[in-house]
């Protein structure tokens, strides 16, 4: 209920800002009014730019949208938006050739006015900025590149955009009005700067070092990072980080991974990675010594942010990790209440860790169920999908609507399993899923 | 199927924003 409220009120907040050049018009003195397709090719400019000027500030919550909502849902959202912002911006002048507003003597640069260059300059580096991202690998753009290149292009695109408006000026003539434009549009370029600027600079002062890369088993490693000069960072078990390996924070891709060490082990952290064929693929050939940075904590997925009489810890595959972070920091705490860790994955092979997870029972109240779908010759225990049935035979019967339940695992596996949670009358609120961080 | 979040959340947005651009226009104009 909690996580559906923030996100009517971020849509609303999404939907004011969108709206505020047109709120920003109708205040004041209005000057005369003009036909409705200019007015409405003015309207869906304004709407556009605001867009467009938001997409930024889209980007720059990534880090923290990511755990409620997903990387792939924010990225998915901001490639939607960016189509959406564009079409409008393209529907400004294309309207404005059904008026009698000469359209394509202003399109002429070489005569044109500079409230009208301004406005194609702004056109055309959307069209780049555009093209650059949808087919950067097949026009074989580095990242890197591509990574500042948008930046810049944002800045032109938003920064033309703006100039365009205050140069027309039809809408924005009385000095507060440009004030109200002036702030918002000081706000939304902020945003950028943080991420950009700011955040890399604070990442790049604190240095971090990699100094041992461990093999544990199906093509899953571990790697230990101790801070170089600082005192290191707190998260609390459960949470994640994003983590560059080589490279600098200002221009080098960064990839999210949870914690897989104890949150009482400081100040060096572990991440468990597992070769996914993508850059994860190269994690084992890392040397200990190469240069690393870490921005985190991020995420809500903590039994430090739930409290009850126990817990249960449900993982597939790699999903294992932020839970084995759980784990290692309740034996570290002497945790007394009991654990459920249900631990599904194709193979027993693929079950990594399960071997700690038993010598942990020794010191927990623990209860270990693993779970291959594909089992070996003679197991005993569990296989198959985690699905209600199982679920319901391991977890307990009563008190059962007060334990905390922690999902992380691949999409199929969480949607699954927060439907039978649902059918097993463990609350919503009660139910923490954190999705694979596989960007 | 979790990508419907985001593509729900662009049509909701996309639709606001027209009509609201459209009745701007309309009571601008007049």
């Amino acid at each position: 209920v909690i996580r559906a409220l923030r996100g009517i009120v971020q849509l609303q907040l999404y939907l004011a800002v969108c709206l505020a050049p047109l709120v920003f018009a109708l205040l004041g003195d209005r000057p005369p009014g003009r036909p409705f397709l200019v007015e409405l090719s003015v309207a869906l400019g304004f709407v556009g730019l605001a867009i467009l000027g938001l997409q930024v500030v889209v980007t720059s919550r990534v880090k923290d949208l990511a755990g409620p909502y997903g990387m792939d849902v924010v990225i998915a959202f901001h490639r939607q938006m960016s189509t959406v912002g564009f079409a409008l911006i393209l529907a400004h002048p294309t309207l404005l050739l059904f008026t009698e507003i000469d359209v394509v003597a202003l399109l002429d640069v070489r005569t044109a006015p500079w409230r009208a260059r301004l406005g194609v300059l702004a056109v055309v580096a959307m069209l780049v900025l555009v093209v650059t991202s949808v087919w950067r690998e097949r026009l074989r753009i580095p990242y890197e590149t591509w990574k500042v290149a948008h930046g810049v292009l944002a800045v032109v695109v938003v920064g033309a955009g703006l100039g365009h408006v205050v140069l027309v000026g039809h809408h924005v003539a009385d000095p507060w009005k440009q004030a109200l434009w002036a702030v918002m549009s000081a706000a939304l370029l902020g945003a950028l700067g943080w991420v950009r600027i700011v955040q890399p600079i604070l990442m790049f002062r604190k240095p971090w070092e990699v100094t041992s890369v461990d093999a544990d088993g199906d093509g899953t490693w571990t790697l230990r990072l101790r801070p170089v000069g600082h005192d290191g960072l707190r998260f609390q078990p459960g949470q994640f980080a994003w983590l560059i390996v080589g490279g600098t924070p200002f221009a080098t891709e960064e990839h999210p991974f949870s914690f897989s060490s104890s949150a009482e082990e400081r100040p060096e952290v572990c991440f468990t990675i597992k070769e996914l064929g993508d850059w994860t693929s190269e994690v084992g050939e890392i040397e200990p010594g190469t240069r690393a940075y870490v921005d985190g904590p991020h995420g809500s997925f903590s039994p430090d942010r739930a409290e009850g009489p126990g817990f249960a810890l449900i993982a597939g595959g790699v999903g294992i990790t932020p839970i084995l972070s759980i784990l290692r920091t309740f034996r570290d705490r002497d945790e007394a209440r009991p654990v459920v860790v249900v631990y599904g994955g194709s193979t027993v092979e693929e079950l990594v860790f399960l071997d700690e997870i038993r010598e942990l029972g020794e010191v927990l109240d623990l209860t270990l169920v693993p779970v291959p779908e594909d089992p070996p010759p003679g197991w005993e225990g569990e296989s198959g999908y985690v699905d209600a049935d199982l679920l319901d035979r391991h977890l307990p019967s009563d008190h059962r609507d007060r334990w905390q339940v922690f999902v992380c695992g691949p999409p199929p596996m969480l949607d699954a399993v927060e439907r039978a949670l649902d059918g097993l009358g463990v609350p919503a609120d009660h139910v923490h899923a954190e999705r694979f961080q596989l960007a | 199927v979790r990508h419907r979040i985001a593509t729900v959340l662009t049509v909701v947005i996309t639709v606001v924003v027209l009509a609201a651009s459209v009745a701007w226009a309309a009571f601008v104009s007049g």
